[in-house]
């Protein structure tokens, strides 16, 4: 039974919870993605193991190397003594329910070594997450890991799930894509902290950068960073870690237990509410900012029973845990 | 249900991924989520992908003479990890007299090129079915 088997595996005989080898890791994992019967045991274990961990969002169109930089990243925070995990989505199909999970394949180049990467299948979830890329997170992060990187389906402007559970958001661009930028103004661009200009060895580099610094200035709210990498061989990997790793820890950048169900209800209700302030928000009402998530996460919790959230952040935690 | 699980992907220098990506899509149409994990893999790296993706099955292309070797090694390092997940091979270049040989050795199924589709996706689905703790 599936259930006597997580019991053995997530705790020691006394009762405690421990971590599994990381051979089980990925049995538990499925466990997580799809039997709600085990969540219960799931997450008395959460509770007592989760540590804070740094969720690293990697959105942007396909193909603009999300994988490619993710690889490379997840070498270089590993090489500098932090255990790292990566989940990876791709969408599934909404008539077969079957997927191909295609973003291994960039991240191999390099080999095996201590990273921990499963590909998930969106199976449901919306936003360009899966239903349970959050608890999957915890998970990871009850395993001991620090840096838990997760990679959108890549859909653009409508990947905004992540920017409500992780932090720091990377926005993945690459040169030519001029015309998209108009375009990402008002999705997913607007909640990234760092946009990466990826692939920056191709001649156009510069011209894209400065239709982006163009489109950054006519903004009035904070403008995110906007880094050069060229994944393929590294250049700029290195500065864009040292970047998170100067950021100071922000409000979305831990969490302690959010079930599944708790974690779709939690994003649905972060959406209706912002969908609806944007409708309200008829005259200029200065208090209030439609798509500044971290107020709105803020309002939410209060609305949400705080028992199925849980404390959503600790920062105090955060400052002492996160370095 | 959950979707079935399958790692495809091919061992060493073989170079012809056509074939592994059609039969992909082919899974994924019939439900299956398939981690493809492409070209240059070795024994070594398809367990520790084993593990941290938890297949359900490894469907391995064969289109190149390696697999011979290959595929003795994959079957003994799976049984040293205590793993049972089963391996399928697919392609071009498996004789008959290889094709008893390797079930002999612990192979689970070989695909033909001429193997209808259906059936594969039958097989695979019987041998997902019948993998332990998956309930
Ligand atoms: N020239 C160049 N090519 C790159 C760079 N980074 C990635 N690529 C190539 O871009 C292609 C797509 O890379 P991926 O990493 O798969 O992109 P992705 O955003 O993860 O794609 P999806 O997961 O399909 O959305 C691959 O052929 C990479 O080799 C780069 O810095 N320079
Ligand atoms: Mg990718």
């Amino acid at each position: 039974m599936t259930t006597d088997w997580l019991q053995e595996a997530l705790f020691e005989p006394g009762g405690k919870a421990a971590v599994p080898p990381r051979r089980l890791w990925g049995r538990i994992l499925s466990i997580a993605e799809a039997d709600a019967a085990a969540l219960p045991r799931l997450l008395e274990w959460a509770q007592e193991r989760v540590r804070c961990a740094l969720l690293i969002g990697v959105t942007g169109a396909p193909g603009a190397g999300k994988s490619t930089l993710i690889g490379k990243l997840a070498r270089q925070m590993d090489s500098s003594g932090h255990r790292v995990g990566v989940l990876a989505i791709d969408p599934s199909s909404d008539r077969t329910g079957g997927a191909v999970l295609g973003d291994r394949l960039r991240m191999e180049a390099g080999g095996g070594d201590d990273i921990f990467f499963r590909s998930m299948a969106t199976r449901g979830g919306r936003g360009g997450l899966a239903r349970a890329t959050v608890i999957c997170a915890q998970v990871l992060a009850g395993f001991g890991l620090d840096r838990i990187i997760i990679e959108t389906t890549g859909t653009g402007q409508t990947d905004t799930a992540i920017a409500a559970v992780s932090d720091p958001v990377l926005l993945v661009t690459e040169p030519g894509q001029g015309d998209e930028i108009q375009a990402m103004k008002a999705g997913v661009m607007e909640r990234a902290d760092v946009i990466v200009v990826n692939k920056a060895d191709l001649p156009s580099t510069d011209h894209f950068c400065a239709a982006l610094d163009l489109a950054m200035s006519a903004r009035a709210s904070e403008v995110p960073q906007i880094l050069r990498t060229t994944s393929t061989s590294g250049e700029g990997i290195a500065e864009l870690a040292g970047w998170i790793a100067r950021r100071p820890v922000g409000p979305r950048s831990g969490f302690t237990s959010l079930s599944p169900e708790a974690a779709t209800d939690y994003l649905t209700e972060l959406f209706r509410v912002r969908l609806r302030d944007g409708f309200d928000r008829t005259s200029d009402d200065a208090g209030s900012d439609p798509f500044d998530i971290v107020a709105l996460t803020t309002r939410i919790d209060a609305v949400i029973d705080s028992r199925v959230i849980g404390r959503l952040t600790d920062l105090d935690l955060l400052e002492k845990e996160v370095t | 249900m959950q979707p079935i699980r399958i790692l495809v992907g091919m061992f060493g220098v073989d170079q012809h991924e056509v074939g592994a990506l059609a039969v992909s899509s082919a899974l994924s149409d019939a439900g299956m989520e398939v981690v493809y994990v492409g070209r240059f893999q070795t024994p070594e790296r398809i367990v520790s992908t084993v593990q941290d993706e938890d297949v359900d099955v490894i469907g391995i292309s064969c289109h190149s003479w390696e697999y011979i070797e290959y595929t003795p090694e994959l079957l003994r390092l799976l049984a040293e990890n205590d793993l049972t997940t089963p391996v399928v091979l697919g392609g071009s270049v498996i004789t008959a007299a290889d094709t008893s040989d390797m079930i002999g050795q612990g192979v689970a199924g070989v695909f033909g090129p001429s193997t209808p589709m259906e059936l594969i996706i039958d097989d695979i689905t019987a041998l997902a079915a019948g993998r332990n703790l998956r309930e």
